[in-house]
């Protein structure tokens, strides 16, 4: 029983560990964290192992409990998430604005935590606004706004001005982002 | 393909630039999946050894938390206090709590100030929870009786579990609480953690430290809040309980706004939680999210159940003109007066109008009910985008005249030809009777409170 617990087990997180590793890396920016992250978050899959392969995918659950412990995470023990250094990415691919693709890189990472979470999931993962919404434990509507507002604060980033106060965007730039992010999702996957 | 467009930020560029970082060269990994079975198994026996003792499972994680030696017990050993009013659960026709008082200007950086009049106000319900957003602060509201104080953590339920598992509680403020001064007279406690932040400058990452400071405290008997601020300025923390003890629980708060109206819904339908609800006010010709000032609270996601049937509600300020449902093509056709798309989404089935008189509505639900929501569509009344023509009464007063099928026939999965040529509804304000002003019936902010200085630092 328990043997075939550990193998299949084991067969599943030797599978999956370079995309848990590459989801958790986006989400805490930081190698050594995101080990730790995955660490945690494949020992609670262990432990809920029987329940994961019942649900509809595994990928989605052991998913769910990485951005689950990362946000977690944020909110407790304050010593660890204080890391001293930002490394930033050293070889855009080709094709891209290097300057561009470093800037949206550091601006991603500036995000806060839940938010930075709500963009990884939507269009790194590829999720839904739902299935996002099932990951994070909010409704879809969170999602959206939540999205708005990474929408906004990137927005502020690139703007020519970079002094904009969050209030001036609120008020406009935050309507447009909603929109992308709610008005016109709908048809985008019809 | 997501959309990509000249104003703001191209999604495909967010898609690429997170593709890039997570494509670089990765590290060794440290991660040991023995050391994971080992620590997945003695959890396991920890929990057997818990049920074997006949210890509830709440107090089984606190036990587990303490052997690892890792958290202090700043709660003490007060005795679990009783109660009060437990199931109560919070509704979806207006928040619970609002916050009182709010500073004016919020310290958003060094060099700058957010405007909390003008920031976004936003909220979700859940079932039993509450959550509203300002700015930086956020507030999360449990009913009395639903929170539960298990060593130093105080548990409350937790309405998004992960799918196939069991209902673990969310901790409050976390784990790592100190006492802090009474609120309003009842007890409080602290947590103050420490983000590393990166912000763009020149080009470059620059890392500096954001505060997060989250209080705690008992609200009434037996019920539990917790505000947080996620500033980049760290609060004092006179101003956090300032901002807590002005916060308002139960009682008169503002209803929200629906800017749709269904009519002819058979039997007894009413609005249920989860709901999220957004702070509007119009300017002009345009809405724009409004902070801690007058405005209407436009609920944006709810349902509507009569008790069997429940049905997913979307109606969104933010239309779009953009032109693929068309008459003809497949997945769309027009239902009173709007072409409407219809798509399946995770074993639901949605139909939406992405242009209904300046509103995105959708409709969802089961498969079996797809025709019902052609039938509760038609006989929608969309209420435009002036924040004056919205309503209180979500679910207009039934009538006679046209009855909806019942369940049963619910299950024609296409719309009858009547409600595809029904003409299009007229919004205003005169076919909204429940719609008030807004401003004269917003609680949010008093006159006072929007005119309140900058607590003290």
């Amino acid at each position: 029983m328990t043997g075939s617990r550990d193998a299949e087990f084991s067969d599943f997180v030797a599978a999956r560990e370079t995309s848990l590793r590459r989801l958790a890396f986006l989400l805490c920016q930081d190698w050594h964290r995101a080990d730790d992250l995955v660490q945690a978050a494949v020992t609670k899959l262990y432990v809920h192992w029987p329940k994961a392969k019942a649900a509809d995918s595994v990928d989605a659950y052991v998913r769910a409990i990485v951005v689950r412990e990362f946000l977690d995470e944020r909110r407790s023990s304050w010593v660890r998430r204080v890391t001293l250094t930002s490394q930033l990415p050293d070889r855009p691919a080709a094709g891209t604005d290097p300057e561009t693709s470093l800037d949206m890189q550091a601006a991603i990472a500036g995000l806060p935590p839940r938010q930075r979470a709500t963009l990884i999931l939507r269009f790194y993962s590829d999720l839904s606004v739902e299935q996002t919404a099932q990951v994070l434990g909010c409704t879809p509507g969170t999602v959206k706004s939540q999205t708005a507002k990474a929408l906004t604060s990137l927005r502020i980033a690139f703007s020519p001005n970079s002094d904009t106060t969050r209030a001036d965007a609120t008020s406009v730039g935050s309507s447009v982002a909603a929109r992308r992010a709610d008005g016109e999702e709908g048809l985008n996957h019809a | 393909m997501r959309e990509q467009s000249g104003e703001g930020v191209p999604q495909e560029s967010i898609g690429r630039a997170l593709h890039e970082m997570a494509d670089k060269e990765q590290p060794q990994s440290t991660v040991s999946i023995q050391q994971a079975r080992r620590d997945g198994r003695a959890r396991l026996r920890r929990r057997r050894l818990m049920r074997a003792a006949g210890v509830p499972v709440l107090a089984a994680a606190a036990v587990s938390a303490v052997a690892i030696g890792s958290i202090s017990l700043p709660l003490g050993s007060h005795a679990q206090e009783p109660s009060a009013g437990t199931g109560r659960h919070f509704g979806a026709l207006a928040p619970y709590a609002t916050f009182g008082w709010l500073p004016a200007k919020e310290p958003a950086a060094p060099s700058q100030q957010t405007d909390l009049a003008t920031d976004n106000t936003w909220g979700t319900v859940d079932r039993t929870s509450e959550q509203l957003n300002n700015g930086p602060w956020t507030l999360s509201v449990y009913p009395a009786g639903t929170c539960q104080r298990a060593g130093n953590e105080i548990e409350c339920p937790n309405d998004n579990p992960l799918p196939g598992q069991p209902n673990e509680p969310a901790d409050l403020c976390g784990s790592n609480v100190v006492h802090a001064p009474p609120v309003n007279g009842r007890q409080a406690f602290w947590e103050h953690n420490v983000n590393q932040v990166t912000t763009v400058k020149n080009g470059q990452g620059q890392s500096s430290v954001s505060h997060i400071r989250c209080l705690t405290w008992e609200y009434a008997p037996g019920g539990w809040a917790s505000l947080s601020n996620y500033g980049v300025i760290n609060p004092s923390k006179q101003l956090v309980v300032q901002v807590a003890s002005k916060i308002r629980f139960g009682g008169r708060q503002q209803s929200f706004k629906f800017a749709a109206q269904f009519r002819n819904l058979p039997g007894k339908w009413r609005v249920v939680p989860p709901a999220s609800f957004y702070l509007f006010r119009r300017v002009g010709h345009e809405l724009q999210y409004m902070g801690v000032q007058h405005g209407a609270l436009l609920a944006q996601d709810f349902a509507i159940t009569d008790g069997a049937t429940t049905i997913g509600v979307d109606v969104n300020v933010f239309p779009s003109k953009r032109t693929q449902c068309v008459t003809g093509n497949p997945g769309c056709r027009v239902i009173n007066g709007y072409h409407v798309s219809v798509r399946k989404l995770a074993g639901t089935e949605m139909i939406s109008a992405p242009d209904a008189d300046n509103l995105w509505v959708s409709l969802s639900g089961s498969q079996q009910d797809l025709g019902l929501l052609y039938r509760v569509f038609a006989d929608m009344t969309m209420l435009g985008r002036n924040p004056a023509a919205w309503t209180t009464h979500p679910i207009a007063a039934q009538s006679s005249s046209k009855p909806l099928p019942t369940q049963s026939a619910s299950t024609s999965p296409l719309p009858t030809p009547s409600a595809s040529t029904s003409p299009l509804p007229t919004p205003s304000a005169s076919t909204s009777p429940l719609a008030t002003p807004s401003a004269s019936t917003s609680p949010l902010a008093t006159p006072s409170a929007s005119t309140s200085p900058a607590a003290p630092a």
